[in-house]
């Protein structure tokens, strides 16, 4: 493992200073707290506000849609054409895919807290004292979404195809997790399904902790997204191809 | 001089067609190998399984005798590698590109600065070192991905085409510099469709086409077996063995 720290760090460098990654995981989200936070203003009272409910669903929600901003970040060095330095020096695919795999975890989750605490500077989301464990949430979130993305970007040549893959399933997922509007008041024959969307789960997670003290939900949510995180990455080491890397 | 690489019979085919057949050559220590062949011919599959980015089919490659795909740790250490396409971060200064690529080779510290201030100066590119790469021009990123190669001070140097669209004056001095490399005991493995820059270069040339070595000589022994058919230049050479048809490939 002598070679994780530099990647990691040029990682680190390069994933800060990534775009894609910055506007929709810091821009994106506070404009679209704001915006729906303003037109369904009418539709919540004055102690739970609109502004609070989409600073709660909508960050878990963008982090989602990171995936395919890890996917697009692990098609970095085929793009640059630096690939085929990393291949040909002594670096092991468990270091590259380990470096690149913790410095996204970091930055999406710095951006998380980032869109957090503007929500509670702006909006005036209170934790009643689970920031910390909403935080470790949407850590666990960005460890399956990077651990996906990096998966499906190295696996797959094709990053539009990825993109057009992905981009379906995680507008329903939010559809059905409430991140437009609220889903609860909806049929129940249509729980299950609902049931189905990871987002649902989280933003039950985060409303139960806040406004509950129940962490039960947050903290299985958030050992399943571990769980995904670590066969995705498994999945994506297990998998690597130099030949697709290249 | 002793055998630094042994390359002895490596195949590869993808799908049924065959890009390198039954290939087999030896790399002597201080040799500058020319590698020309037409597009298609094989030159990249073979330099990237000497890269280890391809395995062979089948064959293997020797380095100081022992099997590169048991020892690759080594290997790499000891191969440095120019790609035909610019490998290098735009966004990166030029000093941050040679400082990674350098540090993926187990140096740090002061030792690591040491090689990266050297490689830079060797290129003519330390006094631009804090500018990044997407302002400079072609031949400077040319010399800036040979900087990348060499830091680390490898054994085995493999480029494949350099010089590719650059003036006469950033081709000069990556020919100086590649000459100056060998002269400090690098071995070179050189890839151009330039032919004047083979002839200069190198003291040994290896003609490829169609997948398979079609001649192995010492620049001298090519001109004296090919001055009876006329052939004048290594390009007149060339035409002759590989013929003049076009060969118009698809990656």
């Amino acid at each position: 493992m002598k070679n994780f720290i530099p990647i990691f760090q040029m990682e680190m460098k390069r994933r800060s200073r990534d775009f894609f990654i910055i506007f929709y995981n810091i821009i994106f989200p506070a404009v679209i707290i704001l915006l729906l936070g303003y037109l369904m203003s009418k539709s919540y009272g004055t102690e739970f506000t609109s502004y609070e409910f989409y600073a709660i669903v909508i960050p878990p929600f963008c982090l989602l849609m990171a995936i395919v901003s890890v996917a697009y970040a692990a098609q970095d060095e085929k793009r640059m054409k630096t690939a085929f330095r990393f291949m040909s020096s002594p670096v092991s695919v468990v270091e590259l895919v380990l470096a690149k795999f913790t410095s996204s975890t970091i930055v999406l989750t710095i951006c998380s807290i980032i869109i957090l605490g503007m929500a509670k500077l702006f909006f005036h989301l209170s934790f009643h004292g689970s920031f910390a464990l909403v935080v470790f949430l949407l850590f666990c979130e960005a460890m399956a979404v990077t651990g996906i993305g990096l998966f499906l970007g190295l696996a797959c040549k094709n990053f539009f195809m990825i993109k057009n893959f992905m981009n379906l399933p995680i507008m329903i997922f939010g559809f059905l997790g409430g991140v437009f509007f609220p889903v609860n008041s909806l049929n129940p024959m249509l729980s299950s399904i609902i049931n189905s969307s990871p987002l649902t789960w989280v933003n039950r997670g985060i409303i139960y902790s806040i406004y509950g003290g129940n962490y039960t939900i947050l903290l299985v949510t958030g050992g399943m997204f571990f769980l995904v995180g670590g066969i995705a990455i498994l999945f994506a080491v297990r998998l690597f191809k130099r030949e697709e890397f290249i | 001089m002793n055998d630094l690489l042994i390359i002895d019979g490596i195949s590869k085919k993808y799908g049924n067609k065959t890009v390198v057949a039954r290939e087999s050559f030896n790399l002597k220590q201080g040799d500058i190998l020319g590698f020309i062949g037409p597009n298609g011919a094989g030159k990249t599959t073979s330099i990237n399984m000497i890269s280890t980015l391809l395995s062979p089919d089948s064959g293997k490659i020797l380095f100081h005798g022992q099997d590169i795909s048991r020892g690759q740790i080594a290997f790499k250490k000891a191969l440095g590698v120019v790609p035909q396409d610019l490998a290098i971060y735009e966004d990166l200064s030029a000093y941050d590109n040679v400082k990674f690529f350098c540090s993926l080779y187990y140096l740090r510290g002061i030792e690591l600065k040491e090689r990266v201030k050297e490689a830079l100066t060797f290129v003519g590119l330390w006094d631009k070192r804090k500018e990044l790469p997407s302002k400079f021009s072609g031949g400077m990123k040319r010399r800036l991905n040979i900087a990348c190669a060499i830091a680390h001070g490898p054994e085995l140097l493999i480029m494949d085409e350099p010089t590719a669209g650059i003036d006469p004056q950033s081709r000069n001095h990556i020919l100086q510099t590649v000459k100056t490399l060998n002269g400090r005991g690098t071995t070179v493995i050189y890839t151009s469709h330039y032919m004047e820059e083979i002839d200069v270069l190198c003291n040994r040339i290896l003609l490829m086409d169609e997948g398979r070595v079609l001649e192995d000589l010492d620049k001298q022994s090519y001109k004296e077996k090919y001055a009876r058919e006329g052939c004048k230049t290594l390009e007149d050479i060339f035409l002759y063995v590989t013929g003049t048809n076009l060969r118009d490939t698809e990656e």
